[in-house]
């Protein structure tokens, strides 16, 4: 089995795959601001007595969850996705990924990336925007896909900042516009300006996966279907893509390694301790955080110049 | 006006164009026996200076160039911030350098004075504001024109040298000097890459006939500062195969680069040399960057092997 952990800005993801690709066990969990936590949850749900052979970790803490697990490989999350999107759809030529504070785009020939591009400025239309629009109008977020296919006529909202879209759902609904309609458009709006921000300029072909948290809206797929013109493929793992690439990249790594270097799966219950401090050495000063257990330092990192990285 | 005397103290901001000209600025004052006091490299008090006295809509590389001059004001006589128009016959340069020393004086106050010489090839060639420089520091023309011989001497010498040797990855970087040679505006990107074994080729490292000929098929010349050049090195890259990929490097509000950045992405549509763009402002995370520029470097690595290979 292969252990592959996805630390997202929203959610922490972990997956125990098999030899084929399988998923054998899984877990998604809100990170909900403490991603150490979050991290020895996942890895408890997910916990199986069949020997881990190696360990990959990815996301935007992929760092952190290197250090607590002692990865094997640490991997940024745009191969990761683009590999196990092409496991999954080999012909794939296009991979859209909205997560919960990042959009990113895919473009792979011959089952291989050739371009990417990944929301630079701008957040909006990513997951924790629908969250905090799904909290706002009451409806629980598993059912703001389906509300949105209820429309029959989509209010038009701003969708170039979600500031900007936030006021106008409020005007449309001092207007009388159903929520339906509301969330429909708002479902459209941040489609448009997906393309026109994150995939601009970037040729869009089938077969196109469309992956991450917010694949799950299914208004939000249908409103990209509608927009592109051409069908768009939610893997059944949307969820977990990221950390599936994570597990095939150990998978892959292990081949020229003989021993993981996974920590087991004690982890979950050993105790981590972060401490963080400003380094006064230059005019940076630098916040360096100190992650340690059992008195021992793991990791330290946050410095410009390096001088408080461990030596690996 | 200022008056000479024999230590006068010449403060050069360590932004901007000192980034392109360094080597002629250093060896004009000090032939002339000034004292040449350079700003540190930027780090993030300097910057947090500029981001304070800055207007806020300039670019973030602009912004840089106020905490240099904030630093500087106290510690130096007179102030070296020309106000560059024109480098190039038919170019311009952008209206932000142009209206760099006035934007200086109208945001920081107690400044000592500044040399806002105009350097404008369009109505008088460069020798001209330089000597209009000695002038002001009263040197006399005869001496400008001896210390200048030098200084372009130094210039034309300076060897731009990112290459490691050995056969690592060669790596193309296509940014305005003030982005790339600034490692704390380009998040150490060079350094970085050379920490991996790589080779790093930026338009310094061309010769300019190169960079020529790949703009000779350009419908109409470009007219922005380091428009030719820029894009000229990227097509270089795209059209040669000189390099396993590139990067370019552009910050947020640049006017220029944004169209720019157009030209050189239609071109790559049709190339097949990995390129990508990394947008860099003063909130921009160094781990944002790492992952992108990460993600670039493996999809080279890929492109030689057909399958991912798992």
């Amino acid at each position: 089995m292969w252990l592959g952990v996805d630390v997202g800005s929203v959610s922490v993801d972990t997956v125990l795959i098999n030899d084929k690709i399988e998923v054998f066990k899984s877990a998604y969990l809100l990170t909900a601001g403490m991603p150490i936590e979050a991290i020895k949850e996942g890895l408890r749900k997910s916990r199986d007595s069949v020997p881990v052979l190696g360990v990959g970790t990815t996301g935007s803490g992929r760092e952190l969850a290197a250090v607590l697990t002692n990865a094997d490989i640490v991997k940024n999350e745009i191969t990761a996705h683009a590999i196990a999107a092409a496991h999954f759809v080999p012909d794939v030529r296009t991979v859209i990924e909205i997560g919960g504070q990042d959009s990113k785009i895919i473009i792979l020939k011959d089952g291989i990336p050739v371009d990417f591009a990944m929301n630079t400025v701008c957040a909006a239309g990513t997951g924790s925007f629908l969250d905090h629009q799904a909290q706002r109008l009451g409806i629980p977020i598993e059912k703001f896909g389906q509300l949105a296919l209820q429309s029959k006529s989509p209010a038009r909202i701003a969708g170039r900042c979600t500031v900007f879209a936030e006021s106008d759902m409020i005007h449309k609904q001092q207007l009388g516009y159903g929520i339906e309609d509301i969330i429909a458009g708002l479902c459209k709006s941040l489609v448009r300006n997906y393309l026109v921000n994150v995939a601009k300029g970037k040729p869009i072909l089938p077969p196109i996966v469309f992956q991450g948290g917010v694949a799950s809206n299914e208004g939000i797929r249908k409103a990209l279907e509608e927009e592109l013109g051409m069908k768009v493929f939610v893997p059944t793992y949307n969820k977990l893509m990221g950390a599936i690439g994570a597990a095939m990249l150990a998978k892959k790594v292990m081949k020229d390694k003989r021993k993981t270097s996974f920590r087991g799966f004690d982890i979950c219950d050993m105790e981590f301790n972060t401490q963080s401090f400003i380094c006064e050495d230059c005019p940076n000063t630098c916040e360096i955080v100190k992650i340690s257990s059992n008195g021992k330092v793991l990791a330290t990192w946050g410095s410009r110049c390096g001088k408080w990285d461990l030596s690996k | 006006m200022v008056y000479y005397h024999s230590i006068m103290k010449i403060g050069i901001p360590r932004a901007g164009l000192y980034y392109q000209f360094f080597p002629l600025w250093d060896t004009f004052f000090k032939e002339l026996g000034f004292e040449v006091v350079y700003s540190p490299p930027t780090n993030a008090s300097l910057l947090k200076k500029g981001l304070e006295y800055a207007h806020s809509d300039i670019c973030f590389p602009m912004k840089v160039n106020f905490g240099h001059v904030y630093w500087l004001k106290d510690k130096v006589d007179v102030l070296f911030v020309p106000r560059f128009i024109s480098l190039e016959e038919k170019k311009y340069m952008c209206p932000k350098f142009m209206g760099l020393p006035d934007m200086l004086k109208a945001s920081i106050s107690n400044l000592p004075p500044l040399l806002d010489v105009n350097f404008n090839i369009r109505k008088k060639p460069f020798i001209r504001s330089w000597i209009e420089v000695g002038k002001r520091l009263r040197v006399s023309a005869n001496k400008v024109k001896k210390a200048l011989v030098k200084a372009e001497i130094s210039q034309k010498s300076y060897q731009w040298n990112n290459l490691n040797g050995g056969d690592g990855l060669k790596i193309g970087i296509v940014a305005r000097p003030y982005i790339i040679y600034d490692k704390y505006v380009s998040a150490e990107l060079i350094d970085r890459l050379k920490e991996k074994g790589m080779n790093i080729l930026t338009a310094d490292n061309l010769i300019p006939e190169i960079i020529n000929k790949e703009i000779a098929i350009l419908k109409k010349p470009i007219y922005f500062d380091f428009g030719e050049k820029n894009v000229g090195t990227a097509l270089h890259f795209l059209n040669s195969g000189e390099v396993d990929g590139f990067l370019y490097l552009i910050s947020f509000e640049c006017g220029p680069d944004s169209l720019l950045k157009e030209i050189i992405d239609d071109r790559a549509r049709t190339s097949d040399i990995p390129y990508t763009t990394l947008v860099l402002d003063e909130h921009t995370e160094i781990a944002g960057i790492l992952t992108r520029v990460e993600a670039f470097l493996d999809m080279i690595e890929y492109k030689s092997k057909t399958k991912f290979n798992l």
